[in-house]
């Protein structure tokens, strides 16, 4: 399918985290120095494996699904997809920690 | 290098080093603060992991935002989608879930003290 792959971070990605910001703004911008700090982490961990995956062949991109600009052999979209399930996944749990969670 | 089994592997391997890495080193902030909350780790851990992934990698397997190669995996499917990636959104989950919590913890700690540990 054409451009694929912006389409999944268009519904996976930034739908989930626009109905975040929506329904618990409060959330996010009391901890809001925690997002950069999540993605620059996921980053450490997931440029080497993403580009380990890629080189070996675990996972691949059909020209027809991305966009088509690469940075260090890896598409721009993983990049996306990094940061994009990051932001979300740490959302979700400072949502559930806010609300069930013990105290620091 | 491990055949079928290399997406397994990585997808066990790499989180595993990061959260050694970061349980050794939120513990030196002296409190159990991540095992207080290991039952929020594991719950957003398993939400991310089987709904999550059942739907978002559903889509990108049918859409075909991205292939799988098949000699890197098992070959058990659920749902079209290869069981090696329900353990990679299993375990990157819990990875970014504990960083979440502990770094909530950090910013709690370095605003009420600075660098001090």
């Amino acid at each position: 399918m054409f451009l694929a792959y912006p389409l999944w971070l268009l519904i996976f990605g930034l739908l989930p985290f626009a109905a975040v910001l929506y329904y618990h703004e409060d959330v996010v911008r009391d901890h809001w120095r925690v997002f950069p700090l999540a993605v620059f982490g996921s980053f450490i961990f997931g440029v080497p494996w993403d580009h380990i995956a890629i080189k070996n062949g675990f996972w691949s991109f059909p020209k027809e699904a991305v966009i088509g600009l690469d940075i260090l052999s890896i598409p721009l979209e993983e990049y996306l997809f990094m940061a994009s399930v990051t932001v979300n996944i740490t959302a979700v749990t400072l949502i559930s920690w806010e609300r069930w969670g013990e105290e620091l | 290098m491990f055949g079928q089994y290399s997406h397994l592997f990585y997808s066990i391997v790499i989180p595993l080093i990061a959260n050694i890495i970061m349980f050794s080193t939120f513990e030196l902030l002296g409190s159990d603060f991540l095992r207080a909350n290991l039952d929020i780790i594991l719950g957003v851990s398993f939400l991310f992991a089987v709904p999550g992934t059942l739907i978002a990698d559903t889509f990108a397997v049918k859409t075909g935002a991205w292939t799988f190669g098949q000699d890197m995996i098992v070959g058990l499917r659920i749902l079209e989608v290869p069981f090696e990636d329900y353990v990679y959104g299993f375990t990157v989950s819990f990875s970014i879930a504990t960083a979440t919590i502990g770094c909530v913890k950090i910013l709690d700690h370095y605003d009420r003290d600075g660098l001090e540990l």
